[in-house]
């Protein structure tokens, strides 16, 4: 398995020329540079491409990115410094948002290594849509005899079914992560994912709707 | 106005919403979702000895487009045959309800819902040889 | 407060980035110094100037106190809680037309001033704010400007409104921008420099339209506004100077006409919003509309159903209402007293209790907006560890023991100064910009989804509300018909599906597209909202790279031509005022000499010689002809002549003192 880590993904300063340790911020002569294309997210905060994450240094990175890019920092600069401040926090902000949440991360994970988006591939789990579809007529009587008890149980019923899906969608990016294994092994365990993460869209579809 | 009278009238008075035995040998059930927008479709159907559909209901939990959809291929399905049903085009439903094009998905699903009925059905009531070869059909399919 | 107290900035950034806290009912402004924010205020120790203006029958405007004191015997032209109608249309503003006692006017502005004027004389407000409104009640206007029944939006036309004063039509952006003025001109004058950036706050549920006025104010005033910050956060930011932990706060901000509620994290130095909700029309307005209204049924009820109530009478109950309000803050119970005249007198007390009933469906509003707001952060209401009560009206034991019954006990935060927290804030936020604070980051969030208008009226969102600024998002499009070159988006905001209940932002069309066959253009454009909570819209197609050139019709707001007419408008009145204040010194100056030369004659005159009288003698006659002028310039200069003339005057004028000084008599002095 690749070793991702932003070791691999140095960059010189637009600028000075010089190699910068770290995306955005030359070491050397503190210029703004702008973000390369080929950087995604996991490179951006200088994090393993990994589904398991460290939620604190996540946020540590984020903060210093941020110190480095915000608008506020540079407004007294050259109007084009500006501009590229504005689109580099902007895509700071983005990787903060995709990477924090834990459906979000494993979306965008899932389509970095190549899997296939809910519009391909639209099954989920054997049975759970006859679930959901208990849930939604239960959650339906509950809400039409306004009974705040039955609503609240059911949101406990949802959260668990969120966390549950969850822990699945961890343990099989671990053992994608884990064996090097061949493609058709390798497919279906996108596929998998993929599967659970659709069940999750529903889940939290229903919940939203209890707010 | 951005809904058409048609799905407007689907979804204040819908036909045929509820729900029929399942386990019941002639009826058939297709349960259906689209994970992009969480909208979950289930449609039954009661078919006669003589191959006719003369029950439909269905129950969606999502968009006004989604049960208007449904709601508009129960009625359509009443008085078909099992083969007439099974050509029922998405495009029909969207035509039909004028469906703008960020809704014609939830023709689509509807379309989908249809067939997974009829599929239940036969399924139930294949005669025995056709029922070992459906279920062998049935295991290799990825499940929807 | 002089410019003694405020320390040098380092040499060579010699720009003070003023914080002005621009407010429904009153506005403030404050600097950032080494020692921290400052309220700028008056000799008199008075930060806080009245959002009010008031224009003289010779168009002249008075801003501020002096104005608020004109409110009671000019209702029709005195304007305030212009902030309400910025980056409105008509259809916006029905409820607010029905006390606004100002005529404010559409976009078919001269059709229907034309209609009103020509119809009876309006004696009650009622008529007159119905009239400008299209108000389904009057008779007078038919279909006139953008209301329409079954409340569709016009969005093929853009909806301007303008205030009305004696003929002259404003927008509420030039209104907003005498305000500012106001406020830079007090500035300067406090800290001996001039001022043309400011950092300027809006509620933070201020709609993207609604920055834009408030931008588009600050550049009429001559000051480059830096940055747009949100109300409740600009009070966390002066709120965290001071509190050194790390916290999870809430600001629950009352004003006048809007409220905000935000939901924050304050830790290590960075102040993260987390969410943030409100409603853009709810404040202590409403609450003073809640007591006009009863005290107006009562006495309807008591003296006769057709009892008018004209634009002077709104005003002092508005006066009343307000101070009853106050009042009751402090007492179980007040009074009021109101002579109708004919010996007709209504009397009334109203008790606390009465007053919360009125104000209690207002309240429940707020906490259902604070409920949404904890959710959205994704919090319950026990993790907020301090609720920071900003605006007068959180001053009211109603208000505090509200939200004190929502959060929890305990939490409620009230050492800041609730009128003057934000002005504070936004002066830290000037800091942050002008390099004087670095080690503060301030992440802020934008407060409504962003979408388009796709086909069959539905909103597609592309940026979720509470999304962190900056941020963006991208979208391809192409063309529907063979050769098409431009392509039209309808940009919204809002949390509906249907186009028709969201805010209609502009519609941008992308030009300059290269003539292809139907679908094969991709263009991208990108939508990115910057740290002020505005939209930019930039596009390109992606085969050739080329920008597309974009053309913008905001919804509510001023062209960018519009705004830079207003700029050279208000410099031209500005150079007319001054020139008018200079003819006005000079004649002044012209007097006192002549007045002066008069009494030393009378004195002295003797004294010269023949031909020093002749001189004299005609300078003045020569100052005399030119007073009835108004040449400036020709008077200073005659002015001086004379001045020269009376030299030997003077100074005989001074022997002559001497002698008699001299001689023990006192003798008048020049």
């Amino acid at each position: 398995m690749e070793d991702n880590t932003n070791k691999a993904v140095l960059t010189k300063c637009t600028h000075c020329k010089h190699e910068m340790s770290q995306p955005l911020l030359c070491d050397h002569c503190e210029t703004l540079n702008p973000l390369p294309s080929f950087m995604d997210f996991f490179q951006l905060m200088g994090l393993p491409r990994r589904f398991e994450i460290d939620l604190k240094t996540l946020h540590e990175k984020y903060i210093t990115l941020s110190r480095h890019s915000h608008p506020d920092f540079h407004a007294e600069d050259e109007p084009d410094v500006m501009a590229l401040a504005m689109t580099v926090a902007a895509a700071v902000n983005e990787a903060y948002r995709t990477l924090s949440d834990p459906i979000r991360r494993a979306g965008y994970l899932l389509e970095l290594l190549g899997g296939p988006a809910s519009a391909q591939d639209k099954s989920v789990p054997g049975g759970f849509l006859n679930t959901m579809l208990m849930l939604q007529e239960e959650l339906e009587d509950a809400r039409v005899a306004a009974d705040a008890a039955a609503k609240a149980r059911l949101k406990q019923v949802l959260l668990t079914q969120r966390d549950g899906l969850l822990k699945s969608v961890e343990r099989l990016f671990a053992d994608l992560e884990a064996a090097a294994a061949c493609e058709a092994t390798r497919q279906q365990q996108l596929h998998e994912i993929r599967e659970q993460l659709n069940a999750v869209s529903f889940v939290r579809k229903s919940l939203s709707q209890l707010e | 106005m951005p809904y058409n009278e048609k799905v407007l009238d689907h979804f204040n008075n819908p036909r045929n919403m509820g729900s029929m035995d399942k386990a019941a040998r002639d009826v058939g059930t297709g349960i259906v979702g689209a994970p992009e927008c969480g909208d979950v479709m289930k449609l039954q159907i009661k078919v006669d000895d003589s191959g006719v559909i003369t029950e439909a209901k269905f129950k969606t939990f999502g968009c006004g487009a989604a049960i208007a959809a449904s709601s508009l291929a129960t009625e359509w399905l009443k008085g078909k045959t099992l083969d007439q049903a099974g050509e029922l085009k998405n495009t029909e439903l969207a035509h039909e309800l004028a469906l703008p094009p960020v809704k014609i998905h939830c023709s689509v699903l509807a379309e989908d819902a249809v067939k997974a009925a009829i599929e239940d059905w036969k399924r139930k009531n294949a005669a025995p040889a056709e029922t070992a070869l459906a279920t062998e059909e049935m295991q290799g399919k990825t499940k929807t | 407060m002089n410019a003694q107290d405020f320390q040098p900035l380092p040499p060579g950034k010699n720009n003070i980035i003023l914080g002005i806290d621009l407010g429904t009912t009153n506005s403030l402004a404050a600097v950032m110094t080494p020692g921290g924010p400052r309220i700028l205020r008056d000799k008199d120790g008075n930060g806080m100037v009245p959002s009010v203006i008031s224009f003289g029958p010779d168009g002249r405007a008075t801003i501020g106190s002096a104005a608020k004191a004109h409110a009671v015997e000019n209702p029709l032209c005195t304007v305030y809680s212009v902030k309400r109608l910025m980056g409105k249309g008509m259809a916006d503003l029905r409820e607010d037309l029905r006390v606004l006692p100002y005529r404010v006017v559409g976009d078919d502005a001269t059709r229907l001033a034309a209609q009103t004027q020509a119809g009876k004389p309006s004696t009650t407000a009622g008529a007159v704010a119905a009239a400008s409104s299209g108000h389904a009640d009057t008779t007078t206007a038919e279909g006139g400007c953008a209301t329409e029944a079954g409340g569709a939006r016009p969005t093929e036309s853009r909806e301007i409104v303008r205030v009305d004063i004696n003929g002259r039509l404003m927008s509420p952006q030039e209104l907003s921008a005498m305000i500012l003025t106001e406020l830079r001109q007090r500035a300067e004058a406090a800290l001996g420099q001039e001022i043309n950036q400011a950092v300027v706050t809006v509620p933070a549920y201020f709609d993207d339209a609604q920055r834009q006025a408030t931008r588009d104010a600050g550049r009429i005033a001559g000051l480059d506004v830096k940055r747009i910050v949100n109300e409740p956060t600009a009070a966390t930011l002066a709120y965290g100077l001071d509190q050194k932990q790390d916290a999870t706060v809430a600001v629950y901000d009352l004003g006048g006409g809007t409220f905000d509620i935000s939901v924050l994290r304050i830790a290590g130095g960075v102040c993260q919003v987390l969410s943030t909700h409100g409603d853009t029309h709810l404040g202590g307005d409403d609450l003073d509309r809640e007591i006009i209204d009863l005290i107006t049924g009562e006495i309807r009820s008591r003296f006769g159903q057709n009892i008018q109530f004209p634009p002077s009478t709104r005003q002092a109950l508005r006066s009343l209402a307000e101070a009853t309000k106050v009042r009751l803050s402090d007492a179980e119970q007040t009074t009021v007293e109101i002579d109708l005249g004919d010996g007709r007198n209504f009397q009334r007390t109203i008790t606390r209790s009465e007053f919360e009933s009125l104000a209690a469906k207002w309240l429940d509003r707020t906490i259902e907006n604070s409920r949404q707001a904890v959710n959205d952060a994704g919090l319950s209401v026990e993790q907020i560890e301090r609720v920071v009560m900003v605006g007068g009206c959180t001053r009211i034991p109603y208000v505090r023991r509200r939200v004190g019954e929502y959060f929890g006990p305990g939490k409620l935060y009230t050492a800041v100064n609730p009128d003057e927290v934000v002005a504070l804030g936004a002066a830290v936020q000037a800091g942050i910009l002008s390099g004087m604070k670095r080690d503060l980051l301030l992440l802020d969030v934008t407060p409504l989804s962003l979408g388009i208008e796709t086909l069959g009226g539905a909103m597609g969102k592309l940026i979720l509300r509470n999304t962190t600024l900056p941020c963006q998002a991208g979208e391809l499009f192409t063309t529907y018909v063979d050769g098409q070159t431009a392509v039209d988006i309808h940009v919204l905001q809002g949390e509906r599906e249907l186009v028709k209940d969201c805010r209609s932002l502009g519609r941008f069309q992308l030009r300059g597209i290269p003539p292809m066959p139907a679908g094969a253009p991709k263009i991208r454009v990108t939508f990115l909202i910057d740290a002020n909570g505005i939209l930019n819209v930039s596009a390109s197609e992606e085969r050739s790279g080329k920008q597309a050139a974009i053309q913008i019709t905001p919804s509510h707001g001023l062209t960018r031509q519009e705004v830079d007419g207003m700029i050279q408008e208000s410099y031209r009145s500005a150079r007319e005022d001054m020139a008018a204040h200079q003819l006005i010194d000079t004649r002044n100056e012209a007097g006192r000499i002549l007045r002066a030369v008069d009494k030393a004659l009378v004195n002295a005159g003797a004294l010269l010689t023949a031909d020093q009288r002749a001189n004299l003698d005609a300078t003045v006659a020569k100052l005399k002809t030119l007073l009835e002028g108004s040449d400036a310039d020709a008077i200073y200069e005659a002015v001086q002549a004379v001045n020269t003339a009376a030299t030997p005057l003077t100074q005989a004028q001074m022997d002559e003192v001497l002698r008699q000084t001299v001689k023990g008599k006192k003798v008048e002095e020049f």
